[in-house]
């Protein structure tokens, strides 16, 4: 078996409170492949946006490893800037700076890794003209809608070419048809650039739509619950699934695996 | 946003009214005292201190000259001293919790109380003056400014942590620009202090300054000179406040 390109191995966070200790994630282990559009359901507290806040190392793990693309790091290890470069993450909310202007936003992460040249610029101009931003290059956040905000968020996120795309709920606080649009536009540019993509949701549909892979997590402790396949048999990924059986099928399977969680958890 | 031709008509609401009331004032303190007789060394009516301002103006201008220097020079000292503090009480927590104490000390002493002692071991030039001024009006720096970073949004020192900046990147792109209201806020209320506090110290000591005519005035019961100084004093800090507010208009943006 090849090494995976992402993998996570016997990861557990506790986080400290002023009472007591929660245990956030336990024995969690994952692994993502090159390329691969993944996504992570769960109940809201089952550590899923902490998963990605660790691979990102803006969280360190309590005890386990870490590794991305052959580096490991872990609790005293940091992850090292040109590893850092490969990732790009995306908040649940757009997070733009109000004091700067939309380009200025998008080019943000180029000043912090020191990433200069007119390739850049144009790449920026490309990915405005791309969201079809292109005229409020100048203007600044409050300025623009939501989704608009949102789509910067997103191209921010790609800005400095990465490898491995981090989603944190990305389009969970705009409307349902926005969110569609956003979520196609999103399954464009991952059959483009080919990016892994680690999505995080809790829109079961949304998650079968896009993904190659999901990974249900149960929550109090956080835990991985199961792993699914998701295969239309080399269709490909547009609404018009939605209309197919199979969909269907997952997502039964997965709110009934959800479901059976929240029995659980009544117990 | 508005309109350009909405502009002038805004900026008119803006200033006829406060220019009616002060004219309104003025006119009653003027009234209350020719109707009650009022003695010009007790209170002097505006008519009596207008006309000493052209009188005296070009005694009082080199006056108002150091004044105002020493305010400013004072001012950028102490903003600049007031936000390195902050920094040091918000990066180092054993730091914060060594200085916020002495900061905020200092806040409540009245400097009018301090002045002599410190003339005793500066002497009564202009550097005890500009001490003065920077002592009583760092602190309000200091304080607004630690507000501003510990009150930083979390979401956005997120994105800087995501792209894992260095804390001198984090400081620029992120907690100044989020604490900035907070530090103009600080270096308003500063320059208040800065007017104060300077005015404080020249009255208390030497010859130089719009505090030491005051206290020459007063001394000799010459009330309609006094209450001018005292007006420029006022209409000077106005606009030191007005300055500052205008710098925030365009530099901040939230």
């Amino acid at each position: 078996m090849n090494m995976a390109y992402i993998s996570l191995n016997n990861v557990n966070k506790k986080f400290l409170t002023r009472r007591s200790e929660i245990y956030a994630l336990k024995n969690i282990n994952m692994s993502f492949n090159k390329g691969e559009f993944i996504s992570l359901v769960g109940p809201s507290g089952c550590g899923k946006s902490t998963v990605i806040r660790l691979l990102d190392d803006i969280l360190k793990p309590t005890s386990g490893e870490i590794t991305v693309d052959g580096f490991t790091y872990n609790n005293n290890v940091s992850i090292p800037k040109d590893v850092i470069k490969k990732m790009g993450f995306i908040f649940q909310v757009p997070n733009l700076y109000p004091w700067l202007t939309i380009r200025e936003n998008l080019m943000l992460p180029l000043k912090i890794y020191k990433m200069k040249g007119t390739e850049y610029e144009q790449y920026a101009s490309s990915l405005l003209d791309y969201v079809g931003l292109a005229d409020y290059a100048d203007s600044y956040p409050s300025e623009i809608s939501g989704g608009m905000q949102q789509r910067i968020g997103v191209i921010r996120g790609m800005i400095h070419k990465p490898e491995i795309f981090m989603m944190d709920e990305p389009f969970g606080a705009l409307d349902e048809d926005t969110r569609e649009n956003l979520n196609l536009e999103l399954l464009e540019i991952w059959k483009r650039t080919h990016m892994t993509i680690i999505f995080i949701t809790h829109n079961i549909e949304e998650a079968v739509l896009m993904s190659e892979r999901i990974y249900v997590m149960s929550s109090h402790p956080g835990m991985v619950k199961s792993e699914l396949v998701i295969d239309f048999g080399g269709r490909e990924r547009n609404l018009d699934l939605i209309s197919d059986r199979k969909f269907a099928g997952y997502c039964t399977d997965i709110e009934n695996m959800i479901g059976t969680l929240r029995l659980d958890e009544i117990k | 946003m508005r309109k350009n031709g909405n502009s002038l008509v805004n900026f008119v609401n803006t200033v006829y009214p406060p220019v009616l009331l002060i004219m309104f004032l003025l006119i009653f303190w003027q009234t209350v005292c020719s109707v009650n007789n009022i003695q010009v060394w007790m209170l002097a009516k505006p008519t009596d201190i207008f006309s000493k301002f052209a009188a005296n103006t070009k005694d009082i201008l080199p006056h108002i000259g150091i004044t105002y220097s020493n305010i400013l020079i004072g001012l950028v000292l102490a903003v600049v001293i007031g936000l390195l503090i902050a920094v040091i009480t918000c990066s180092f927590p054993v730091a914060g919790a060594a200085l916020t104490p002495i900061t905020v000390s200092l806040c409540c002493i009245p400097m009018v109380t301090l002045v002599p002692t410190l003339m005793l071991i500066f002497g009564v030039g202009r550097s005890v003056k500009l001490i003065t001024i920077v002592i009583q009006a760092f602190p309000i720096v200091t304080m607004n400014a630690a507000t501003g970073f510990l009150n930083a949004d979390p979401a956005h020192l997120e994105l800087m942590q995501s792209l894992k900046a260095n804390k001198f990147q984090q400081f620029k792109y992120c907690l100044m620009m989020d604490a900035l209201p907070d530090i103009f806020t600080g270096i308003k209320l500063s320059s208040i202090m800065a007017m104060m506090g300077g005015i404080t110290a020249e009255m208390t000591g030497g010859n130089q300054g719009l505090g030491s005519r005051i206290s020459f005035y007063i001394g000799f019961s010459k009330t309609p000179e006094a209450l001018s100084c005292i007006i420029y004093i006022a209409f000077l800090g106005a606009l030191l406040y007005s300055l500052i507010s205008l710098i925030e208009k365009k530099t901040v943006r939230q």
